[in-house]
């Protein structure tokens, strides 16, 4: 059966006051004569009782103990519930960021080496067309040999764009990881009994991080770019200040 | 004509860079910053492309500056970045941006949106 703070409460003062008769009774008894056969043995207890430890302060040291192991589970609770709505989901998410960006990195560069083997192809093509063996007279063996690798090589600028990317979701997780361990700094407060202050409040609450300030956006992806980009133009092409999209839309693409 | 490329990302710097030279616009200026790219915006300035999330000031303020100040309020302003909920977008379009690309964007995508947004801007003056 559950004990409730008030019966511990109740328990407790009951425990003071049969103490404190007790200690009446022990010094009334002690008071009487001592050479009184009838009281003799009754004496001779009470000064062994006396002899003991005072425990009229057991009440309020159980109270204290009571107070402290209601005040520790309720540090457990805040804990987990802390732990559990800013680190695990967190964690889940930057694993699923650093998953895009391993994913990001090995599609881009596939891409860069795709263009590099096009650039170099394009490169023998020329340098064959150049070469008098082959029958071809110059250039004109290979029409827009040079413009077709100026566009390669400009497209290979382009890919490069996933470093930005990457940085972004990068730096995004590492900013998280950073919010996260201070987070169970502060719960890891809570236990140490000797640090001097108690943890800031905001750091044991959900408070939502705003990106606009911040120097990248932790949200940076390539997930349904073409999509994303399709929205935010008729977004543009709206003559009107607020975007008319409906907010399923946005909903579906963003996650 | 004369582009202002603002973005804290030395490499997307140069990428934005390479992409108009590669369409056809040789003058670029480059800032690091919107606190950089008001100092270096002046009447010379035909188009500012810019990142948002930037340190010391971001795109999002660089276009509520450049708007305010009658010298600037007329430069067309491409914002482009990775940023894309809903939010977003319609802070941007209250603030005044002329265009919007997300990236990664591809020179041929860049050209559409400055032909665009030239020819409006043409258009209202």
């Amino acid at each position: 059966m559950a004990t409730t703070p008030v019966d511990i409460r109740t328990l407790a003062s009951e425990m003071d006051t049969t103490m404190s008769l007790v200690h009446a009774l022990v010094r009334e008894v002690q008071s009487g004569d001592p050479n009184d056969p009838a009281r003799a043995n009754m004496v001779q207890i009470a000064y062994q009782i006396s002899r003991r430890p005072d425990l009229t302060g057991l009440p309020s040291i159980l109270l204290r103990a009571y107070s402290e192991i209601m005040e520790a589970l309720g540090g457990i609770r805040l804990s987990r519930e802390t732990i559990r709505s800013f680190a695990l989901d967190r964690l889940h998410n930057s694993q699923n960021k650093l998953s895009e960006v391993t994913s990001v990195t090995e599609s881009a560069t596939l891409e860069l080496m795709d263009g590099l083997e096009r650039a170099i192809s394009l490169i023998d093509r020329i340098e064959a067309g150049v070469e008098p063996t082959n029958g071809t007279t110059g250039l004109a063996a290979v029409p827009d040999g040079f413009g077709n690798l100026r566009a390669e090589l400009n497209q290979l600028f382009h890919h490069l764009q996933f470093q930005d990317i990457t940085a972004q979701q990068l730096q995004g997780v590492t900013a998280l990881l950073g919010d996260i361990e201070r987070r169970i700094q502060a719960v890891a407060m809570i236990f140490d009994h000797t640090s001097a202050g108690q943890p800031e409040p905001e750091l044991l609450s959900d408070a939502a991080t705003d990106s606009q300030g911040l120097s990248f956006n932790p949200d940076a992806t390539l997930r349904a770019h073409n999509e994303r980009q399709a929205l935010i133009d008729q977004a543009f092409g709206a003559a009107v200040p607020e975007p008319k999209i409906a907010e399923t839309e946005w909903t579906e693409v963003a996650q | 004509m004369k582009c202002l490329a603002v973005d804290d990302s030395a490499t997307m710097r140069r990428i934005v860079v390479n992409a108009l030279k590669s369409i056809g616009h040789l003058e670029v200026i480059e800032a690091s910053d919107g606190s950089d790219a008001l100092a270096k915006c002046d009447g010379s300035i035909d188009l500012i492309i810019t990142d948002w999330n930037m340190p010391v000031m971001g795109g999002l303020e660089l276009v509520k500056q450049v708007r305010a100040n009658p010298a600037t309020a007329k430069i067309p302003v491409m914002m482009v970045t990775t940023r894309s909920v809903k939010e977003d977008i319609m802070q941007a379009v209250e603030a005044g941006v002329s265009g919007y690309i997300l990236k990664p964007f591809t020179p041929q995508v860049l050209k559409e949106k400055i032909d665009q947004i030239m020819a409006a801007a043409s258009g209202a003056t």
